[in-house]
């Protein structure tokens, strides 16, 4: 009776406990895992339990060799808290190469640094960083995480960069009745499904899995790598709950979170007619508004708890005159709705490769917030936190993508406008005069729109030395010895220079210029063989420059570049030259655009050729001679 | 530091003394009209008041209050009416109270109109073990507001008492200090100032509070090869020399042999060297015995930077101690160079703790045995007579150099009843690179090669650390000066034997510039130094490279036969007038092999320079990469 006791209990033991992977043995790794992998995931066993709407444990069993330096992130255990997700054990032990345990550590032994980021935020990141004393060095982490808030589930990253698998499972237990969605991210992977009582059971399981390269400029991480996401079906996060079984729904909840917090007071409403009452359009009206918000608003990143999703009350934001993302959305939106035009907050995912939205399987994997104003055609979009943004224009973080409309009827997925390269813009036009030494000055008139704007805008504001470190490292100027950069209008800039030595280089009776008196233009983009992801640029762009060379006295062309001509849906770029006698000046012209955001990898080749020629197209030099 | 003095004043005091601040809110005329800063025109904000008074309360412990006014001249100075200020809260150490924070803003009519932060939206968080910070934001903030913010901290006793900054990075109108330290202290405080700016000090006569205060100081900036901002800063540092407690009354370092001493004594120092080392260093010891001292330093440094993590923490004390380092195997970079310097002991070795200013840290004043003045501790070996200095806590510096982190500073050798001073520069060895590139041309101007490179010392330790911080990063750093180059086959030799250079090779292949009929070669490929890292034509800050350098760089590249060279740039010398940097280039065609081969040498041949020297640096980098920027021209023929 005893032993069957024992055996029992035993069973009820192991639905906890996880088998563990016997370190001290030290098994072999099969060659072809090891193969391009600096790490490897000898084991892994997850459990991810749902006990009820806000609550939930996730426990971790990890066991992962570190083949070399490159390695090197497997040993950093790094967690993010708050008050709805603690971290409630730790156990990490370091071993080497023959299983010998090196350390060990619990919980109180990390490092445990609050959240800096923004100015008024909650949450705690747990840090630990462990040395290898040599390699291969193998490292196990045990711990547990309580949720309190249901709002994410944890994924199931299966691997991550150069990281080999030998054996990983996960295993997610939930209520039936609340159930959990899942989505396979780059791999084909069937859970095993089971119900026990209350409880449905998701396994997932892998063995070994080869390692894999991370292309560079392609999406981010979490949506590059094979893993399994999960997403709840109804979730409870500071006492508010909602359903994420559609994007409608889900934008109900936030729909809830904004609800009743947009009243402006009376005066304020009668300020914000009276400001606008000459405008003849709601596009007109809608530019007002925003100019104002830029001009008397600040960022401010304050998210705390629920604030986290829910922004200020506008009157709030009204009277501090600060916010964050969604502060500042909302109030804008609170603005035009007491001016009876019709505009909805849209939460977003900012940064320029995060197209990852799913329409057919809502998460909340947002980080940011804009604002859009429908029209009958082409609906305005803002973008609240930029004192210096164009009005209507989003810029490569937020373009091209998914964004979650949050209206009276719920959620509504939505694209954000494509990027316009016109709407991001920087076109030089310079005048160049040197003498027979080569020693000249410069002069650039400037116009820029889009990011250029701000940045130019920006750049204004520094003093002068910093300024002409930027003229000179990234617009690529030669190093002037005197300098001054004027702002004539918002959008207008003016860069005079004198410069010791114009031409690159003097050889005989001839001068080597530049085709351009900056360098601004291509850049190489990463190899193209072996990728297997879609390439993203950080931006669409269009770069216009005229050079206009007046040589010095007795001077006259000798050779000048062929004219290029490049145009494909991705990329254009033409230049041009000519030698004008009667005033005697040589001009270069180049025009240079990145149409489209993203390249697909089937084409991605052919793109990178293309920019690998126009890069060598601009190491030409204008050669003139002693007439 | 030509510009700079010190002074040193020691202090008798006093009784209980306390300055109200009334003047919370209340801007001058002057405040209010100013738009720009005329000390330092261009500003994006300029402290208008940075006032405290720092007293005592019944228990001794120490009371300051702080005043702050700010005005926001530009948009880009709206970031300041974001305000954190930390605190050392570890133990209730310090808190802060009475906290008051009003915007004034003034309109076109002269009408002003005040906005309080109110209290629920100033915020109290803890960031880790030891500070806390208090955040609020300013409503309501334009360019032409006037902030201001005012707050108490209260510290358990007189151990907190802080330097006090009369620069910052933002332009400073009016700054002052008065200080009234509890009747049991005794202290000294050093000045250090540029002699451009004038200070009033109204020091004491006994029962008086000290008193410090200067005016229009502009903003401090950081600077490229800056040695340390801390150096420039317009400040006052305080140090407590004789403290009556209950147990009677303890005399503080008034020498650095008395700083040595008493540092020898401390339970988080000199006593730490007591403990044994445990059993596994006493073996890895046994199984060195045999070998030179050098070859045990460099074992023993070895196994200590292999086997103890940093915790992010610097100080010059070995606190928890190392009973708790050898359990859990992490600890502060002063405790896991006591564990360094107590298994150097344990070896046999002359090792003894050093006290450090790291570099950022800025220099000590080696008039004042002031303790405040360091910030870390390494070990110091001698071995047949040389010095070493260690620091576990830097991965890739090999035993035999001097870490970069200390270079051009000073330290404190505690020895027994000595402390002795270092000045630690390092004249021998340098960061040397030995580049070589083996390539050719071909008909249709595809530039191809293998470029072997040696680096030695720094450049050793440089290049690797580079890599393994980010290999990408690393690899694009080698291409920036040439465009359109794929590198291949990248491989290390020595990478793990630190006393030997640093071997790389890899090949590579470019497209060869041309327009037209002509052909142009760069002939200083991979030397790191196309642009000028010195843009700026004003600088405050003595430029110190740390370490000498040698960069040696032949190119030998054979052209096709359907090229003829037209231009080769000039063989030349450049040098400055000290002879301290020099630069050559020698060019060479044979053309009965057909090929180019280039000589560059540049020699840099000190680690610093004063101010002073900045114009002729700042030319001769200039010239020098124009230079390299100058290229071979072949034409078809």
């Amino acid at each position: 009776m005893k032993k069957i006791f024992i055996f029992i209990f035993t069973i009820i033991n192991t639905g906890t406990v996880f088998s563990q992977f016997d370190i001290t043995s030290m098994p072999e790794i099969p060659e072809n895992i090891k193969k391009g992998a600096d790490v490897i995931k000898r084991y892994e066993d997850i459990a991810f339990e749902v006990s009820d709407i806000d609550r939930a444990k996730y426990t971790v069993y990890q066991v992962y060799t570190v083949l070399n330096k490159d390695g090197n992130n497997a040993l950093n255990f790094y967690e993010h808290t708050n008050k709805y997700k603690t971290l409630d054990e730790v156990e990490i032990k370091l071993y080497d190469a023959f299983g010998k345990l090196i350390s060990k550590y619990k919980k109180k032994d990390i490092y445990k640094q609050a959240d800096v980021s923004g100015l008024i935020v909650d949450g705690v990141h747990y840090i630990h960083e462990l040395k290898a004393p040599s390699y291969p060095v193998t490292v196990e982490y045990k711990y547990q995480l309580t949720y309190s808030g249901t709002l994410f589930y944890p994924s199931y990253s299966i691997m991550g960069a150069n990281e080999g698998v030998q054996s990983s499972a996960f295993t997610a237990k939930v209520p039936a009745n609340l159930d959990l969605r899942y989505k396979e991210q780059e791999i084909k992977l069937q859970p095993q499904v089971s119900q026990e009582g209350s409880y449905k059971t998701y396994k997932w399981a892998v063995n070994n899995l080869s390692a894999i390269k991370k292309d560079e400029q392609s999406i981010i991480d979490p949506y590059y790598f094979p893993s399994i996401i999960l997403a709840p079906n109804r979730f409870k996060i500071y006492n508010t709950e909602g359903e994420m079984t559609s994007w409608k729904k889900f934008g109900e909840w936030e729909q809830r979170l904004i609800e009743g917090l947009d009243v402006l007071p009376g005066e304020r409403q009668a300020f914000f007619a009276d400001m606008v009452k000459d405008a003849k359009t709601e596009r007109e009206k809608v530019a007002i508004v925003y100019s104002y918000l830029q001009k008397n608003f600040r960022y401010v990143s304050i998210q705390l708890g629920i604030g986290g999703w829910k922004p200020f009350p506008a009157k709030f934001t009204d009277e501090k005159k600060y916010g964050d993302c969604k502060g500042l959305s909302f109030y804008t939106y609170s603005i035009l709705k007491s001016l009876g035009i019709r505009s909805h907050i849209a939460i977003i995912n900012a940064g320029y490769n995060m197209d990852i939205a799913d329409p057919n399987f809502p998460e909340n994997n947002f980080n940011h917030m804009i604002l859009c104003v429908p029209q009958p055609k082409d609906s305005i979009w803002l973008e609240c936190t930029s004192p210096t943004s164009d009005f209507d224009f989003l810029g490569s973080s937020t373009e091209n993508r998914n964004a979650l409309l949050i209206t009276e009827n719920g959620g509504v997925l939505v694209r954000t406008p494509v990027s316009n390269p016109s709407k991001n813009k920087m076109s030089f036009y310079t005048t160049v005069k040197f003498d027979e030494s080569g020693a000249g000055v410069s002069s650039t008139n400037l116009s820029c729109n889009g990011h250029f704007k701000e940045i130019l805008t920006n750049i204004v504001l520094e003093k002068k030395d910093k300024q002409k470190e930027y003229v000179v490292n990234y617009f690529g100027f030669k190093q002037p010895d005197e300098f001054n950069l004027t702002k004539n209008t918002e959008k207008d800039f003016l860069i005079n220079l004198s410069i010791e030595k114009i031409p690159e280089f003097n050889a005989g009776s001839k001068m080597f210029l530049r085709p351009r008196i900056n360098r601004l233009g291509a850049a190489i983009l990463p190899a193209s063989d072996k990728r297997t992801h879609d390439f993203y640029f950080y931006s669409t762009s269009h770069i216009i420059d005229t050079t206009l060379y007046q040589l010095p006295e007795g001077f006259i062309k000798d050779v000048l570049p062929k004219a290029a001509n490049i145009d494909n849906e991705f990329v254009s770029y033409s230049t041009n030259y000519w030698y004008e006698e009667s005033t005697h000046s040589l001009y270069s012209v180049m025009n240079f655009s990145i149409k489209k955001n993203k390249v697909p990898v089937t084409q991605y080749a052919a793109v990178k050729k293309t920019f690998d020629e126009i890069v060598a197209d601009g190491t030409q030099k204008i050669v003139v001679k002693r007439n | 530091m030509r510009l700079f003095s010190i002074s040193l004043f020691t202090l008798f005091i006093v009784t209980n003394g306390r300055a109200q601040d009334k003047n919370f809110a209340t801007p001058s005329a002057e405040e209010i009209e100013m738009k720009d800063c005329a000390f330092d025109p261009g500003a994006s904000a300029v402290v208008l008041l940075d006032r405290a008074t720092s007293t005592y309360d019944n228990g001794y412990a120490l009371i300051s209050d702080y005043h702050i006014r700010i005005k926001v001249l530009k948009q880009d100075g709206i970031k300041y009416a974001d305000v954190a200020v930390k605190y050392y809260s570890h133990d209730q150490f310090e808190f802060l109270s009475d906290v008051e924070a009003t915007t004034i803003n003034i309109d076109d009519k002269g009408s002003r109109q005040d906005f309080k932060v109110d209290k629920k939206s100033i915020y109290f968080k803890k960031i880790n073990e030891y500070y806390s910070e208090m955040t609020f934001a300013f409503p309501q903030v334009q360019v032409g507001s006037i902030i201001e913010y005012r707050y108490r901290s209260t510290m358990k006793n007189f151990g907190g008492l802080r330097d006090w900054y009369f620069q910052s990075s933002l332009p400073v109108c009016f700054s002052s200090y008065e200080f009234t330290p509890a009747p049991n202290l005794e202290f000294t405080y050093q000045v250090q100032k540029s002699e451009n700016y004038p200070i009033v000090i109204k020091s004491p006569g006994r029962g008086e509070p000290v008193y410090f205060e200067m005016k229009n100081i502009p903003g401090l900036s950081n600077e490229p090869y800056m040695d340390a901002r801390e150096d420039y800063i317009q400040k006052i540092r305080f140090q407590i020399t004789k403290y009556a407690g209950w147990s009677g009354s303890q005399q503080y370092m008034s020498s650095w042999n008395e700083v040595a001493k008493q540092l020898r004594l401390h339970s988080d120092f000199g006593t730490e060297l007591k403990v044994n080392v445990p059993a596994d260093q006493q073996a890895l010891v046994a199984s060195i015995a045999n070998k030179p001292s050098v070859e045990k330093m460099r074992i023993i440094h070895s196994y200590i930077r292999n086997n103890y993590q940093w915790d992010r923490f610097k100080g010059i004390y070995a606190d928890p101690g190392l009973k708790t380092l050898y359990n859990k195997k992490i600890g502060s970079a002063s405790l896991i160079n006591f564990a360094l310097i107590n298994l150097l002991r344990e070896a046999g070795l002359e090792a003894y703790p050093m006290i450090v200013s790291e570099r950022g840290n800025g220099k000590i004043n080696t008039k004042t045995p002031f303790l405040s003045q360091f910030n870390n501790t390494y070990a110091a070996v001698i071995i047949d007579g040389k010095q070493y200095y260690l620091n576990a806590i830097d991965p890739l510096t090999p035993s035999y150099l001097i870490p970069y982190s200390i270079l051009n500073t000073t330290g404190l050798i505690v020895k027994r009843n000595e402390g002795v001073l270092v000045r630690i520069k390092e004249d021998s060895l340098q960061y040397e690179d030995n580049i070589f590139i083996n390539a050719s041309l071909s008909e249709t101007n595809a530039l191809t090669g293998k470029v072997q490179l040696a680096s030695k010392h720094y450049a050793r330790a440089r290049r690797l650390g580079d890599y393994t911080d980010n290999m990408e990063e690393y690899i694009s750093g080698m291409k920036k000066g040439t465009i359109n180059l794929d590198i291949d086959s990248l491989q290390f030799t020595n990478k793990d034997v630190d006393t030997l250079p640093l071997e790389e090779t890899f090949t590579f292949k470019t497209g060869a510039q041309s327009t037209d009929d002509y052909v142009f070669l760069n002939l200083s490929m991979f030397t790191g130094l196309e642009s000028n890292p010195f843009i700026a034509k004003e600088r405050f800050s003595n430029i110190n490279f740390g370490y000498k350098r040698s960069i040696f760089l032949t190119s030998m590249i054979r052209l096709p036969a359907n090229y003829a060279v037209e231009a080769i740039p000039k063989s030349i010398r450049l040098i400055n007038s000290d002879q301290t940097v020099r630069f050559t280039r020698e060019i060479f065609y044979s053309e009965k092999d057909a090929q180019l081969v280039a000589r560059i040498k540049i020699y840099l041949t000190e680690s610093l320079y004063g101010v002073d020297e900045y114009p002729n640096i700042k030319e001769f980098f200039k010239k020098m990469a124009d230079l390299l920027n100058e290229q071979v021209v072949l034409k078809k023929k």
